[in-house]
């Protein structure tokens, strides 16, 4: 036998549930809009307006789904919309994975000391650098499923694109963020000279 | 999905990040695994990007200080 679940009528009764439903995933929306936005008033214009479109359009949630990523969904959306607006929101081509250059880099890396020099830095800050500075789409994809843990197949969902473009566009988003670190660890100073190898 | 039970360098590395993900088919988990223990270059190359990865998801908790 199907349970249909009932959804509230009255406006109290809607309001009720959108409190109980939605409202717990304020914290996670707005770090999501945070990190999408990278400044702290337009974060908080992006969640305002996360969470007025989620209201406004509550009768198409289904009850029982997943509100965060449906809430994620809208906050995304929101954020393209506000970026078209501003005419700065720029789609870029993926291109393969460049499997092999990755390897050689990491190897030549290895070789010079900067692998070795990555162990001895505390590279959190540099991380966090790395991921601020990602161009979009890099950064959103790379926030969604490294930072707020969502599947690949949950990010395209959310950020309406296929999954193989998530695919690409995550594993560009970490080579990005592994040439930054190789970079700190080259600026820290701790690379050999070539002369001395 | 792999068709063959051995891969090459280039075939293992196409799916690093799918490997230490998880997301691959248990016929290509075993076809990689086996390439990276058996290749020096390759597991090397594998160790470095398992230590980027979670360095990067260790900055979770740090996501919501991410300024412009």
């Amino acid at each position: 036998m199907t349970t249909v679940m009932q959804r509230p009528t009255t406006a109290d009764d809607i309001s009720g549930e959108f409190e109980r439903v939605a409202l717990p995933h304020l914290g996670a929306v707005a770090r999501f809009a945070l990190s999408l936005a990278r400044d702290a008033a337009d974060a908080d214009d992006l969640v305002q307006e996360t969470f007025l479109r989620a209201f406004r359009g509550w009768h198409t949630y289904l009850a029982g789904s997943d509100a965060r990523r449906w809430l994620f969904t809208i906050c995304r959306n929101a954020f393209i919309r506000l970026r078209q607006r501003q005419a700065r929101f720029v789609e870029s081509d993926e291109g393969d994975l460049d499997a092999l250059p990755a390897v050689a880099e990491h190897a030549q890396a290895m070789g010079d000391g900067r692998i070795a020099a990555l162990a001895t830095l505390d590279v959190r800050p540099a991380i966090l650098a790395a991921v601020d500075a990602l161009p979009e789409p890099h950064h959103s994809i790379l926030v969604l499923v490294d930072l707020e843990e969502h599947s690949y197949e949950e990010a395209a969902a959310v950020l309406e694109i296929p999954v193989g473009t998530v695919r690409s566009r995550l594993f560009r988003a970490r080579r990005m963020v592994q040439a930054s670190l190789l970079a700190h660890a080259e600026d820290a100073g701790l690379r050999p000279m070539r002369g001395d190898r | 999905m792999i068709a063959t039970t051995t891969v090459d360098c280039e075939a293992a590395m196409r799916r690093l990040w799918d490997f230490l993900d998880g997301t691959l088919p248990p016929p290509d988990l075993a076809a990689i695994r086996a390439h990276v223990d058996e290749c020096d270059a390759c597991r090397g190359h594998v160790e470095f990007e398992r230590w980027l990865l979670l360095a990067i998801r260790s900055a979770r908790g740090d996501v919501g200080s991410l300024k412009a």
